[in-house]
């Protein structure tokens, strides 16, 4: 668990149907598809300065060839995905952590209605 | 541990079968293209649990589901992803808040269940509707239906469904009782428990589940029985299946060094 992890601020939650698949980016395939992603952007360095000024409707174009691209062989082809630091574990070993060291940790993940078509 | 409460729901229909316009793109396109190819299946795992390393990972999960429990490769698929991918992570908070003395409030989301529609993200229209927005050409889009059948279910979310429903989210919210406004006489939602159910075999499920859903007497009158998506049989499986994989990963990469997020190196192939 990082160690900069602090008390939530909110005392309820609601989960719907919170959806995660079994990604722990072992072949890298994670990478390529961020950096896939980014080169569809414009980015073609896939780095983050790039990507955080570049134009909003490059970015939905990229997300929606990624998604007819990607989608077609998996389930969803972003998501969290285990890195061993950031992300230590799969979703599921994680929401079973009972002891003492247990956080409130809440990943969003947004899914457009789009994104489903 | 630090929440007071916790609202944990998932819809009836995860993933629709049969691949239709109701949103089955979480079914990966060659199965549906080719729905008796044993091969796009075993595609499709390797896709998802990549490598040599993993074979016997495939394997387990292959003969977990066979082929012949299910329709076609379609259905299969759909049911291993559903498992995986949506309903057991439900299970896993719920069983590990109840175990810290949490108290737990459980949905099965199964509005016009009756049209396939209580697909993923179906439940937003609810919880965020209201008299000024118009539910119609959502409504159109998720339930396929249209005419007096629609008019009825836009009447059906907007009047009877959106109002309870923001009413429980939002005393959970301010009271940690979802309950808080609702009336004595008025249908309660339970807090969830797990005990053995007739579903189970040996197993758990989760019981007290609020299910909002199109019958004759009300959106909101049954939260009888154990989730039938959740048993214990099921999701046992597939959190030993994540200890497995995790183990692999942790021999693959060895020690990871300390992440520094100003220093993340991309890709430079490209």
């Amino acid at each position: 668990m990082p160690q900069n992890v602090k008390e939530p601020l909110f005392k309820r939650a609601i989960l719907q149907s919170p959806a995660y698949q079994f990604l722990s980016n072992r072949t890298g395939d994670s990478n390529d598809t961020y950096t896939q992603f980014a080169k569809n952007a414009g980015c073609a360095n896939a780095d983050m300065a790039c990507l955080q000024s570049a134009d909003t409707e490059a970015l939905q174009k990229s997300s929606q060839d990624l998604y007819q691209k990607e989608a077609c062989k998996g389930i969803m082809p972003v998501g969290p995905s285990v890195d061993g630091n950031l992300v230590p574990t799969l979703a599921p070993n994680r929401f079973q952590k009972t002891s003492g060291e247990q956080h409130c940790t809440l990943l969003f993940v947004e899914l457009s209605a789009n994104t489903r078509q | 541990m630090t929440l007071d409460t916790i609202a944990v729901s998932h819809v009836d229909l995860e993933v629709p079968y049969p691949s239709s316009s109701n949103g089955s793109s979480f079914i990966p396109l060659p199965i549906r293209q080719n729905s008796s190819s044993e091969e796009k299946f075993q595609d499709f795992l390797n896709e998802v649990f990549t490598g040599s390393a993993y074979v016997e990972i495939r394997k387990q999960i292959s003969q977990r589901y066979p082929l012949a429990a299910y329709l076609d490769q379609v259905a299969r698929a759909a049911a291993v992803i559903r498992d995986s991918s949506f309903t057991c992570n439900t299970r896993y908070i719920i069983d590990t808040y109840l175990s810290a003395g949490t108290k737990v409030y459980a949905m099965d989301y199964a509005l016009f269940s009756q049209y396939n529609a209580s697909t993923h993200a179906s439940d937003l229209l609810p919880d965020f509707s209201s008299p000024a927005a118009n539910s119609r050409p959502v409504l159109e889009c998720i339930a396929k239906v249209t005419g007096i059948k629609l008019t009825a279910a836009v009447w059906y979310v907007q009047s009877r469904t959106a109002p309870r429903m923001q009413q429980y989210f939002t005393d959970h919210a301010i009271w940690s009782d979802p309950n808080h406004n609702i009336g004595w006489s008025e249908y309660h939602w339970r807090a969830a428990k797990t005990e053995q159910c007739e579903q189970c075999s040996e197993g758990t499920g989760v019981w007290n589940l609020l299910k909002p859903e199109d019958n004759v007497l009300s959106v909101w009158s049954n939260n009888a029985g154990a989730d039938s998506q959740t048993p214990s049989r099921v999701c046992d499986f597939w959190s030993s299946i994540a200890k497995q994989v995790i183990k692999l990963y942790n021999q693959d990469v060895g020690d990871v060094e300390e992440l520094n997020l100003d220093q993340l190196v991309f890709n430079e192939e490209l």
